[in-house]
């Protein structure tokens, strides 16, 4: 596979401390495109090993419009079910400068372990200076200890390795999507996550139409109103979380944008610093960058002011938890108790649907109504989408925002970029296999 | 033609320039390059070559490494017949000076013209203007690219036009006319000026730009300007052209058979050969990475005469990454015994003091000396690596000259 692709699958035998590269099949693509369609084939494939299969997606890390997202599949320890959840920020695309597409790893590690993906090189290393620490503290000393402070982690916390149903992998120092408990997973093969840094290139089949079409394409997007709005607040005053923008104002420090993605689906909070501080801070970290909508409300519904929920939200990411089911399941009201209460949280979080894709991403359409109608019909549709955007690598929560990515804009844009003849029937076949 | 035999300089006091002959001369398809460090000029190792390659960086700290033994040897392979090309810095080395150690190599009577007795007004504030050269200060009145000049003496019938940049190199004023091949003809819109165009075009328009000095046998090019850069390929033909024409005159056919490589040498193909670069390709990620992430630090070195920018640290690893990418796409990797993993150990020595280095910045602590040892160690994984991957180049190259002789030769009775 010569385009939008590394050409490699990276197959790593914890068990065995073994890595194994294969090459990426033309034929897989053509049959089920990419992302989420192929993490499952080969979540398939290994499935006897009890794998975790990361995969990008076709478009990721291209100048298709949002081409932000990897995704990672997975049997939930908590559900029992196959499921995936996406790879935000910059850390998706980083996976493909990486020099691998998909990446499976199976089998359970006799000692803690971490991978170290790079510049087409997967390294099992001794992950014991990091086990027990936090996820800030490991990402730190990872991007130390290589020297770079652009490496991209996905970690997990204290709460993996104890086996906790909520422990979350988190990215960078940042929450993310899981609410499956694949931080549990994680734990339980001695992994404590990955690192990425990645200096690759992506060939495309026709860059210069590709790169035209995009442009074209990204202006179209731009006519959307709602790309006035940025960060996360109107995102909840549109989901009808009223005061949702009043309520995070005193300590709302910026905004901020997955790769290449219009609307900044990210706002970071200053906790321990000026929020109206427009130069760096001489903090280290003197806040945290919030992706988790349903969190954030929930921390708003139990009565705490905006500062407070990001303290509780810097904290959950801290020691790698589910923030959403600290504060659905935990119920606490006071931050001190919040925070002291990740290892007692018990019960079940509802999970929407048929349980394949992560509730953190919005169950409606936002900012447009995409001509839906009914609750039968949105909670289709919102299925369809995330698949759809799991599958070519769109960051999902715009995905949902903007009407102008169509199923047909990315099919046109995925043979543009590969050189192959990718139909909708193959779309609707991989959708089929994947959504049942 | 045979393949002139070629060693190129990069030992001490060079710059990365080096490297961009490397790449004229991959391009050229000369593929028999040695690469040298000051202990294999100072041991006569040159003294097999066709011709000798003098790259830019710091004139004395050259000198100082190649002492006088290096500077004897240099002398003797000239006067034997050999080509010495020297570029910026390796043009400046063979020329007349009295100021120690530089007087060890007083070679070609040949006067800089960007020579001062005082210290010259600079229009820029830059520490790349002007360098003290014993009782007189070497100015550098422009950089960037510069419009040369060919001369009769070069071609009798025409003259050409082309741009080279200009990094410090000389202009020269030579005894015998007859050997300037090229003058700086003008300045052009990229040209950037250090001090006024006025003194700049007194110092350099119409001074010879490239000179061609026979002794005895041999012969002294020398290069004010980079012709060898990668982005001046008319420049980089002029240097090729050069080399062809004095080999061609130089050389009785060599029966390729005497060339053959060293029966030591292995052959691996396959998953062998994958096997035997990845511990390469892991280390030369690694020094890739933690090099970018230095390149976002405000901070520079003065090593000697020159200066240093954390910049120069990937030009010398990404001319390595570049070819490792198409050596495995190569069937057959050719190399020494024990080559692969005296480059592994080479790249991750590279990355721990780059690793050093960083954290040292990072922690506003001197670093002067963790750089100096950063630059030795890629001059050092640098020649291992070519090393291994001209050998490979190499027996590519004869093993289809072979193939194409077998099917033109007729067949037996």
């Amino acid at each position: 596979m010569e385009y939008l692709s590394t050409e490699k699958i990276l197959v790593v035998d914890l068990g065995t401390a073994h890595v194994e590269e294969e090459e990426m099949d033309e034929a897989l693509v053509e049959q089920k495109i990419g992302g989420i369609g192929i993490t499952k084939y080969l979540y398939e494939k290994y499935m006897d090993d009890d794998p975790v299969v990361i995969g990008t997606g076709l478009l990721s890390g291209t100048t298709y419009p949002a081409s932000a997202s990897a995704q990672i599949t997975a049997k939930s320890p908590v559900t029992g079910k196959v499921c995936h959840f996406p790879v935000i920020y910059k850390l998706g695309v980083e996976i493909k400068y990486c020099g691998f597409d998909y990446i499976v790893v199976k089998g359970r590690s006799d000692t803690p372990v971490y991978l170290w993906i790079h510049d087409g090189v997967a390294d099992i290393s001794d992950a014991s200076d990091v086990w027990g620490k936090n996820v800030w503290e490991s990402t730190d000393a990872l991007r130390k200890f290589v020297g770079d402070e652009l490496l991209q982690t996905m970690m997990i916390g204290p709460a993996g390795e104890k086996g906790s149903d909520y422990a979350q992998v988190c990215f960078n120092h940042w929450g993310s999507p899981d609410r499956f408990g694949f931080g549990k997973l994680f734990g339980a093969k001695n992994l404590k996550g990955f690192a990425f840094r990645g200096m690759g290139m992506i060939e495309v089949a026709e860059p210069e139409e590709f790169v035209e079409q995009s442009l074209e394409l990204l202006k179209a997007v731009k006519e959307n109103s709602f790309l006035e709005k940025k960060g996360l607040a109107p995102v909840l005053d549109a989901l009808g979380e009223e005061g949702a923008e009043e309520w995070m104002a005193p300590v709302t420090h910026r905004h901020s944008a997955d790769y290449f993605t219009p609307y900044a689906t990210n706002t970071a909070f200053f906790l321990d610093e000026d929020p109206t501080l427009l130069k760096e801070s001489k903090k280290d970290e003197p806040g945290v960058l919030i992706s988790d909508i349903y969190a954030l409300i929930e921390f708003k519904k139990l009565g705490l002011s905006a500062s407070d929920a990001g303290q509780a939200l810097k904290a959950c990411a801290k020691y790698g938890i589910d923030p959403f089911a600290v504060a659905t399941l935990g119920k606490k009201t006071r931050l001190e108790e919040i925070t002291g209460s990740f290892d007692t949280i018990t019960g079940t979080l509802p999970i929407p649907g048929k349980g394949l894709f992560s509730p953190w991403c919005p169950a409606a359409p936002v900012f447009n109504d995409f001509n839906l109608s009914g609750d039968d019909e949105i909670k289709t549709w919102w299925e369809r989408r995330q698949a759809v955007a799991m599958i070519f690598g769109i960051q999902p929560v715009f995905a949902l925002m903007c009407p102008e990515l169509t199923e047909e804009s990315m099919l046109e844009f995925a043979n543009i970029g590969t050189g192959l003849e990718l139909t909708q029937e193959v779309l609707d076949a991989v959708l089929d296999d994947i959504c049942g | 033609m045979n393949d002139p035999k070629i060693g190129i300089y990069a030992g001490s006091g060079t710059s990365h320039s080096w490297l961009w002959f490397v790449d004229l001369f991959e391009k050229a398809g000369f593929y028999d390059l040695q690469f040298l460090t000051e202990d294999a000029v100072q041991n006569d190792d040159i003294k097999t070559l066709d011709v000798l390659i003098l790259s830019g960086g710091d004139t004395f700290a050259v000198a100082e490494s190649l002492g006088k033994k290096g500077g004897d040897n240099i002398r003797a392979f000239v006067e034997n017949g050999g080509i010495y090309i020297g570029s910026c810095a390796g043009a400046y080395l063979p020329m007349n000076s009295s100021k120690p150690p530089l007087d060890l190599f007083n070679f070609v009577d040949v006067k800089i013209t960007n020579l001062s007795k005082s210290f010259p007004m600079a229009q820029v504030k830059t520490c790349k203007f002007c360098t003290a050269y014993g009782c007189d200060y070497v100015f550098h009145p422009v950089r960037e690219a510069v419009s040369l000049k060919t001369t009769s003496f070069f071609d009798k019938e025409k003259t050409v036009e082309f741009p080279a940049p200009l990094y410090g190199g000389p202009g020269m004023k030579a005894r015998d006319p007859s050997w300037v091949l090229a003058v700086y003809e003008r300045f052009t819109p990229k040209t950037s000026f250090l001090t006024t165009r006025k003194i700049a075009e007194k110092t350099l328009i119409g001074q010879g730009a490239v000179l061609k000095i026979p002794h005895k046998e041999g012969v002294f090019y020398l290069l004010g300007p980079h012709l060898e850069h990668p982005k001046f390929k008319q420049a980089n033909q002029f240097i090729a052209d050069a080399i062809c024409r004095e080999i061609s005159k130089k050389h009785p056919y060599i029966d390729p058979a005497e060339k053959k490589m060293g029966a030591a040498r292995q052959q691996l193909s396959g998953k062998k050969a994958k096997e035997l670069l990845l511990p390469i390709r892991r280390e030369l990620s690694n020094s890739r990475i933690v090099a970018g992430s230095l390149e976002f630090l405000p901070v520079q070195w003065q090593i000697g005469q020159k200066t240093y920018e954390p910049q120069k640290i990937r030009v010398y690893l990404e001319a390595l990454w570049k070819r490792l990418n198409v050596l495995d796409k190569f069937k057959t990797i050719s190399l020494d015994p024990g080559i692969s993993e005296k480059i592994a150990t080479s790249a991750g020595r590279t990355t721990m003091e780059l690793r050093r280095i960083k954290q040292q910045i990072d922690a506003d602590q001197e670093s002067l000396e963790t750089a100096v040892v950063i630059f030795d160690l890629l001059h050092a994984l640098a020649i291992l690596f070519f090393d291994l991957y001209f050998s490979t180049l190499s027996t590519e190259k004869m093993h289809r000259q072979t193939v194409k002789d077998l099917m033109a030769s007729p067949p037996s009775p």
